[in-house]
């Protein structure tokens, strides 16, 4: 498997030292419906990393699941593993993912490569507040004006 | 209305990159039918029966003229020369091709118009009045309110794949039409001594199609600082506990229902209070740019209102002989109260020989762009029942704009009477529909035309008709409403009589078996006479059912209907 992280470099990844809750491991993999409760009753400081995984890219169960996590304090590393878009990937690292390792067998490791960093980010000024950007727009820019135009980023 | 500036017009631009980037790929293989069709419909592509189907979002419901002489271009550039107005203020082009797409989208941006989450299982387009920031009975504009909730919903990371779609209506005025408990939230405005911070009731779970539900109050006079941090509670619950193994379950609704609504409130306020202090950084200074949403607002209205002066000395178009008692009905059916003296509301129907109800043509979409700035403020109104309204009228103006509407068949004058039927696009386009409602709404509207209006019958009677259970046409909600069903591959269609909208709204009852399309029109025009027959002045039809019971309507219903032709 490959993962993209947030610079949009491609890197070897494995799951293999990731293990449900309940195991020893500080390596933990949550599924899309596992209860964020249950992860903050374990202490933080105890794990190294956190991966989510999606069964199907259609449930967006872990949106909001990596969201609560972000306000819970976790501030390690958040992997999305699974079946997702590479279409995703812009709201995956609005929510708090820092690391992106789809299904091989839906996303072909090429087109990580080659789309992958394109496509992490999509809008240059989203209008709400989330996890990594927590400012709505009107608290980052002077809004009204019509005269200066931003710099459009290509998506080519 | 509201205005974009640079931030909105840069995101909606980079909108049609990401989904020209998308569509290349889909139609170069890289992308499957499965993993494109989420990316297509939150981009407003639907696939129908003979192409694929555009909506194109109106937020809630407001347009400039500029803004409807392009839609105008785009019907003769890439449909078939019209659009569909619907019943969520949205306007739909039935004859798209998927390879022009982007390029449509592109043009869209050129008039800050778009598609964002028309569709999909998502935050949809916001709805509201048709008569916000001029209606007598508003207690407070709802419009900063949708704006500022448009920007909150359009590409929020976290709830664009929710377990299903996600409809917000906003209502602020005394008498409630914009349906807000048929909505999974419906958000009540309730003024204070601070304009821009009014108290919410906020209703959750109501909803139409096949399990119809009546929204559930959740909160009372909820103060609007704590608007927004319930609204991302909610659906943070929904989004996480809204059934997915079942798309028929999947609302919010059968969550509400299945938690209880007390149960439900006490997991959206942990949710809330999880991550207070974050939350409460993130919607820091909202007030300031609801202000700044609401002047948008403010100004438009100034400027209306001084356009007054232009008018006021103006004698009003002399009319013939012939024209007074016509232009009379018209002033008394089709114009709107308005809460500043000296305008009124005019609601053009779009009900029309032979045309399907909300279908305007590219020439008639000029023709009321063009009122729009001759009469009016330059901008148009899409209501919920497929008319269009024209919100700053002034008095004078009236007879000229009515010649002038009344000659391009706009000037009918049955707003609200029977021949006002809402129709869904049914059979004739949807790939859901089950029934053409097409058919059956022109039906309608010949029968119970202008012709065979006698004056004594000119009372509102919603008839709402859909194609198949997701109810488009919010046949639940009319007096009489009309489902299409499919039995045996035959189309037949049910009537329900006693719904009703507002606040106290109400889902009509099912009277009995179905009716082969044919016997629909003059089966309702039997149901008509019973409802005046028995009328007293005042009633409305469900009320005249509820105390004279359904009896006489259905026999009415199925007179002289052999009982071998009803399933």
């Amino acid at each position: 498997m490959w993962l993209l992280d947030l610079t949009g470099r491609v890197h070897p990844f494995s799951l293999s030292q990731f293990a449900p809750l309940g195991a020893q491991s500080s390596y933990l993999l949550l599924e899309a419906g596992s209860d964020p409760e249950e992860v903050c009753a374990k202490s933080f400081s105890e794990l190294s990393a956190i991966a989510i995984r999606f069964s199907v890219f259609t449930d967006g169960r872990p949106f909001s699941l990596a969201t609560i996590l972000r306000l819970r304090g976790w501030r390690g590393p958040l992997i999305a593993v699974g079946d997702f878009l590479l279409d995703q990937l812009d709201y995956l690292r609005r929510v708090g993912f820092t690391g992106f390792a789809p299904d091989p067998e839906r996303v072909p490791a090429e087109a990580l490569a080659r789309d992958g960093a394109r496509l992490l980010r999509t809008f240059t000024e989203p209008y709400q507040g989330s996890v990594a950007l927590p400012q709505p727009l009107w608290q980052r820019v002077a809004r009204g004006r019509r005269d200066v135009a931003p710099e459009v980023m290509e998506v080519v | 209305m509201y205005r974009f500036d640079a931030f909105d017009r840069q995101l909606v631009r980079e909108r049609v990159a990401q989904f020209r980037d998308q569509l290349q790929r889909y139609l170069a293989g890289a992308l499957s039918d499965e993993a494109f069709l989420p990316l297509r419909l939150q981009n407003g592509l639907y696939r129908e029966r003979h192409s694929p189907m555009l909506r194109v979002a109106i937020p809630y419901g407001i347009l400039s003229a500029q803004q409807l002489r392009a839609l105008a271009e785009l019907a003769e550039r890439w449909d078939r020369g019209f659009g569909h107005f619907t019943t969520r203020q949205n306007v739909q082009f039935h004859w798209v091709k998927i390879e022009d797409s982007a390029d449509i989208l592109a043009f869209l941006a050129e008039h800050d118009l778009h598609a964002i989450q028309t569709s999909g299982n998502c935050i949809r387009n916001i709805t509201t009045d048709a008569l916000a920031g001029i209606a007598a009975d508003e207690r407070v504009d709802p419009r900063p309110w949708c704006e500022f909730l448009r920007q909150w919903a359009a590409f929020h990371p976290e709830f664009a794949f929710l377990p299903r779609k996600f409809k917000i209506a906003v209502n602020g005025a005394k008498e409630d039409r914009a349906a807000i408990r048929a909505h999974d939230i419906g958000i009540d405005l309730w003024p204070t001594s601070d304009p821009l911070a009014p108290e919410v009731d906020l209703y959750v779970g109501g909803g139409l199609g096949r399990t119809p539900v009546i929204g559930q109050r959740l909160f009372a006079r909820l103060p609007a600082a704590q608007l927004m941090p319930t609204l991302e509670a909610i659906l943070r619950v929904y989004n996480r506990w809204g059934r997915r193994d079942n798309k028929y379950k999947a609302r919010i609704k059968i969550l509400v229902q299945s938690m209880g609504v007390e149960a439900f409130r006490a997991a959206v306020l942990a949710e809330r209070a999880r991550g207070q202090e974050d939350e409460a950084a993130r919607w820091q200074g909202w007030r300031g740019e609801l202000a700044r949403i609401a002047n948008h607002f403010a100004e438009d209205d100034r400027r209306a209102e001084s356009m007054a002066a232009v008018w006021l000395h103006r004698e009003p178009t002399p009319l013939s002989a012939d024209e007074v008692a016509a232009f009379a009905r018209w002033r008394a059916q089709n114009v709107l109260p308005h809460r500043v003296p000296g305008f009124a509301a005019v609601v053009l129907v779009t009900k029309r020989h032979q045309h399907a109800p909300g279908d305007v043509t590219a020439d008639e979409m000029r023709a009321i762009a063009q009122w729009s700035e001759r009469f009016s403020d330059g901008e148009i109104r899409v209501t919920h029942r497929q008319n269009l309204v024209l919100g700053w009228v002034p008095e004078q103006a009236l007879p000229l704009l009515w010649r002038e509407a009344r000659a391009l068949g706009f000037g009918r004058p049955i707003f609200r009477l029977a021949s006002d039927v809402i129709a869904c696009p049914g059979g004739d386009y949807c790939a859901l529909a089950n029934a053409r409602s097409i058919p059956v709404a022109q039906a309608v509207i010949e029968r119970l035309g202008q012709a065979n209006l006698r004056a004594t019958e000119a009372v509102p009677v919603a008839i709402n008709i859909s194609g198949c259970v997701n109810a488009c046409g919010h046949h639940h909600l009319g007096d009489i409403g009309v489902l299409g069903v499919d039995k045996k591959g035959q189309e037949w269609f049910q009537v329900t009589l006693g719904g009703q909208e507002g606040i106290d709204l109400r889902f009509g009852k099912v009277l009995g078996p179905a009716l082969p399309a044919a016997a629909v029109a003059p089966a309702i025009e039997r149901l008509l006479t019973t409802y005046h027959h028995w009328r007293r002045r005042g009633e409305s039809l469900a009320e005249t059912v509820a105390r004279v019971g359904e009896g006489p309507f259905r026999q009415a219903l199925y007179e002289g209907v052999r009982e071998d032709v009803v399933a």
